[in-house]
């Protein structure tokens, strides 16, 4: 498919990216199920973005910043421009009416938008190439001459040598609900980062841990305890500045990858990284402001015991290494998620504290605010673990903020919040 | 491993009280150039154990958000100093972490 020729203007690179950088231009990105949220408030907040609407899987939004920073969002999947978003297609009853044609003509609509689109989307491939390419060699002639009248084709999926003999491609999404056309403006996706060399946990689904805390990280000390290649922390990083992140892993070979990953992404100073067990933290309490964890979801989890077995263990040394007023963010599967709830238990209404009664260790009723009567009083830490080897272990001082449900392709997850707050306990 | 990270760490061999500070024992340092920001070193700053950077000949000078060469020299020990090989020892127990490759090894055998 070739755009009908118009002549185009001889202007200078410079001029036409000037001119392109106060347009609104239409996009839409795709996002993982559960992200989509998190991309609307990202667009809007990052791009200043209006007119910006979600359906399952997509964000559309208005916006006139300029390439550059539109390729810096953490929570998209593919960026693509808009062509045209309408009622879903209905085919007509008529017989006597080409199924195929019909859908195609619908799906083109009119001509002048499509001029229109690829004049825009042509003008912002230059503006990429602008950005990137600065003092740099001239292009070739011939990418030149193939950006004035690039070709399309139009397909569901397409890869390999084939894929790579046309410019670009024209996406086309239909479902009971929605009838969408965009040209993706990007070849390779803005979830897989540049600076990740090993790949761990989903790009996407890594950021969105740091941004569902509750409190901006500026000038914390985060820590991610079991951190494997380092995904959590550098997404986290790329977004806080004047923070410092501390990960832990028991696995060497996973440490060596996130040092690779560290030195990529040009944190070298502010990640640094540890072999320790995050049942065993070698931190004093209270020594950080975030806990932000991935925690394995593997049935599997030491020599020793399992997950479910190890959760509560795993739960409180996170607690403990957390200060008063600190956040926890953990991502678990939805069978873990049970096991947290069952074992943090704060109350509600426990969040008055009178006096630290040291001598007892066990819950006073004439002190707590505690107004229901029908669930177990939470236990407190003894500092000797063998003693609650029989007992359920209880967490009351991490008080819940928010469940976010999120899609890792081919199984769901849950990212929960906490914040730490004051008890009666020693 | 980075004195920043040093001023965190804490033994937690089991029965040990104060497993702070560990005690380092190097027996290769390097000395790497990073990116220096002011604002990143002042925060830091209140959030330190200052003794263990005094012991190297650095004292806390009031007004340090504005001293720049103050803020630089405290970046250089913090960030730039790195023990590469060596190992952490725990003041109380005695027992030794190594470090390798930059990476200190916490990790505890079953019965510690």
């Amino acid at each position: 498919m070739q755009p009908a020729k118009k002549s185009i203007e001889e202007e200078e690179e410079e001029t036409h990216c000037n001119a392109m950088a106060v347009m609104i231009r239409a996009l839409y990105c795709t996002a993982g199920a559960g992200m989509e949220e998190l991309l609307a408030e990202e667009v809007q907040h990052k791009l200043c973005a209006t007119q910006v609407e979600q359906i399952p899987g997509r964000v559309f939004f208005c916006s006139n910043a300029d390439l550059q920073t539109v390729t810096q969002l953490k929570s998209a999947e593919r960026l693509f421009i808009l062509l045209s978003k309408g009622e879903p297609l209905s085919l007509p009853n008529n017989p006597g009416v080409n199924e195929q044609e019909f859908t195609v003509l619908i799906v083109v609509g009119d001509p002048d938008i499509w001029r229109q689109t690829f004049l825009t989307w042509t003008a912002l491939q230059q503006e990429l190439q602008c950005s990137q390419q600065r003092g740099q060699k001239r292009k070739r002639e011939d990418e030149e001459e193939s950006l004035h009248t690039p070709s399309f084709r139009v397909s569901c999926r397409c890869s390999g040598v084939i894929a790579r003999s046309y410019t670009s491609q024209v996406n086309v999404y239909l479902s009971d609900d929605h009838c969408i056309v965009g040209i993706p403006l990007l070849k390779h996706p803005l979830s897989s980062r540049s600076y990740m060399k090993h790949n761990g946990l989903r790009s996407t689904i890594a950021w969105a841990m740091s941004s569902l805390c509750p409190k901006k990280l500026n000038d914390c000390v985060i820590l991610d305890p079991m951190c494997g290649v380092g995904a959590v922390l550098l997404e986290a990083a790329q977004e806080y500045s004047n923070a410092v992140f501390l990960g832990m892993d028991t696995d060497l070979s996973q440490l060596q990858k996130a040092a690779e990953n560290i030195k990529a992404s040009g944190m070298e100073g502010r990640v640094q990284l540890l072999q320790s067990s995050a049942m065993e933290i070698p931190l004093a309490d209270g020594a950080v402001d975030a806990v932000l964890c991935d925690v394995p979801f593997g049935r599997k989890f030491s020599c020793s015991s399992d997950m479910p077995t190890a959760l509560p263990r795993l739960l409180r040394e996170m607690e403990r290494v957390l200060r008063v007023g600190g956040h926890l963010v953990l991502l678990l599967s939805l069978q873990l998620s049970a096991q947290l709830k069952k074992t943090i238990c704060t109350h509600e209404h426990n969040q008055n504290v009178n006096s630290l009664d040291t001598n007892n260790l066990h819950t006073d009723p004439s002190n707590t605010h505690n107004e229901s009567t029908d669930t177990p009083k939470p236990l407190m830490f003894h500092k000797s673990s063998s003693e609650m080897s029989n007992s359920p272990l209880l967490i009351s001082s991490l008080q819940a903020q928010r469940t976010h449900k999120v899609s890792l392709g081919s199984t769901d997850a849950f990212i929960h919040t906490y914040t730490k707050i004051k008890t009666q306990t020693l | 491993m980075k004195l920043l990270t040093h001023n965190m760490l804490t033994s937690h061999v089991q029965g040990v009280i104060k497993g702070y500070p560990l005690i380092i024992k190097a027996t290769e340092v390097k000395v790497n150039e990073l990116e220096f920001s002011a604002p990143f070193v002042s925060r830091m700053i209140p959030k330190l154990e200052w003794s263990l950077i005094s012991a190297l000949n650095c004292t806390l000078i009031p007004d340090y958000e504005k001293d720049e060469e103050f803020l630089r020299k405290v970046h250089r020990i913090l960030l730039e100093v790195e023990v590469v090989e060596g190992c952490l020892q725990c003041p109380e127990s005695g027992r030794e972490f190594p470090i390798s490759k930059g990476v200190p090894n916490m990790l505890l055998i079953e019965d510690e």
